[in-house]
């Protein structure tokens, strides 16, 4: 292993089980998820939600899901929104998630406030579903990474919000 | 790397990965949208407003006006002053001009710079300044 010869093991993104690692970098996910759904409950407060999740098979998924929904579910109770479609995107892909965002828009007569989006590739997926239906602008859409071509969906104002992770602790801890 | 010069991290958090408790750094997720987009993402270097705004001509300002406005890039120069970069977000009073600037004359020893320059910024216009800005003093 290479923390035997000396060189130090960084598990990054996420945690290498039962190993000597040296250092463990990583996103807090589930607070990721808080703040999609949070900026997006802020701007629409009420009506009908669709939520795009990440891969099924992937952990940091299940967290973000976990965190949206701690703040949706509120809102959910008291009859503010109703989530009419909450499915995975199969590996994260954007073609999954503009079936799922197509489907839900069809299923509801286009009467969607918002889809919360797991990450910027998915994001893109809603946009698309959403550009088919002259949707894109008025519905909501969040993301996550701050990816180039979300950027520009952003000042297009086509997506809404992504989550940005910035890495200047890690370069100043590892300078 | 400090890890590779055998000092420490700095960090008091540690997760348990079932062999040993690793010390942890937890990025801070920031959000992001138009508003604050060249307050984080640009300013940190992350990406730059041209690859952003490459291609856009003008900016689709339909529904929440924003306008970027290009001050200043010098070439080679430090981070902070590649950030002359104004991001106008406006929403009321869309007829009358943002910015009106009205000859403006600039002269350096020798140049004048500017002569009688005239301009106006309407709301959801877009406009940028090229070439070069030639600086006098260091950053």
């Amino acid at each position: 292993m290479a923390q035997k010869q000396g060189v130090p093991v960084i598990s990054y993104d996420r945690l290498i089980k039962n190993s000597d690692v040296a250092l463990y970098v990583s996103h807090q996910v589930v607070k990721m998820g808080e703040m999609q759904a949070d900026y997006i409950l802020k701007h629409a407060p009420k009506g009908n939600y669709v939520i795009v999740q990440g891969s099924e098979t992937d952990n940091n998924a299940k967290l973000l899901h976990e965190g949206q929904m701690k703040i949706l579910k509120p809102a959910v109770d008291r009859g503010d929104i109703k989530i009419v479609a909450d499915q995975p995107a199969k590996e994260w892909q954007q073609s999954a998630a503009l079936n799922i965002v197509e489907n839900a828009l069809t299923q509801n007569n286009n009467n969607i406030v918002a889809v919360v989006a797991a990450n910027d590739g998915t994001a893109r997926g809603a946009v698309q579903a959403l550009e088919g239906q002259n949707l894109a602008g008025k519905v909501l859409v969040s993301g996550q990474d701050a990816d180039l071509p979300s950027l520009r969906l952003i000042v297009l104002g086509k997506q809404t919000m992504t989550i940005y992770k910035p890495i200047q602790p890690l370069c100043k801890c590892g300078g | 790397m400090k890890l590779a010069r055998g000092e420490k991290v700095d960090t008091t958090e540690t997760i348990d990965n079932g062999s040993k408790k690793v010390p942890s750094i937890l990025l801070e997720p920031v959000s992001v949208d138009r508003s604050n987009l060249v307050s984080t993402v640009v300013k940190d270097g992350y990406q730059t407003l041209e690859k952003i705004c490459e291609g856009f001509r003008p900016i689709n300002v339909q529904s929440n006006n924003v306008i970027f406005v290009h001050l200043a890039r010098a070439a080679g120069s430090s981070p902070a002053a590649k950030l002359r970069v104004l991001v106008i977000m406006t929403e009321t009073n869309q007829a009358a001009p943002y910015l009106e600037m009205r000859e403006i004359t600039k002269s350096f020893p020798g140049v004048k710079a500017l002569d009688g320059v005239t301009f106006d910024l309407h709301h959801g216009e877009s406009m940028r300044w090229l070439g070069r800005t030639v600086r006098a003093n260091p950053p």
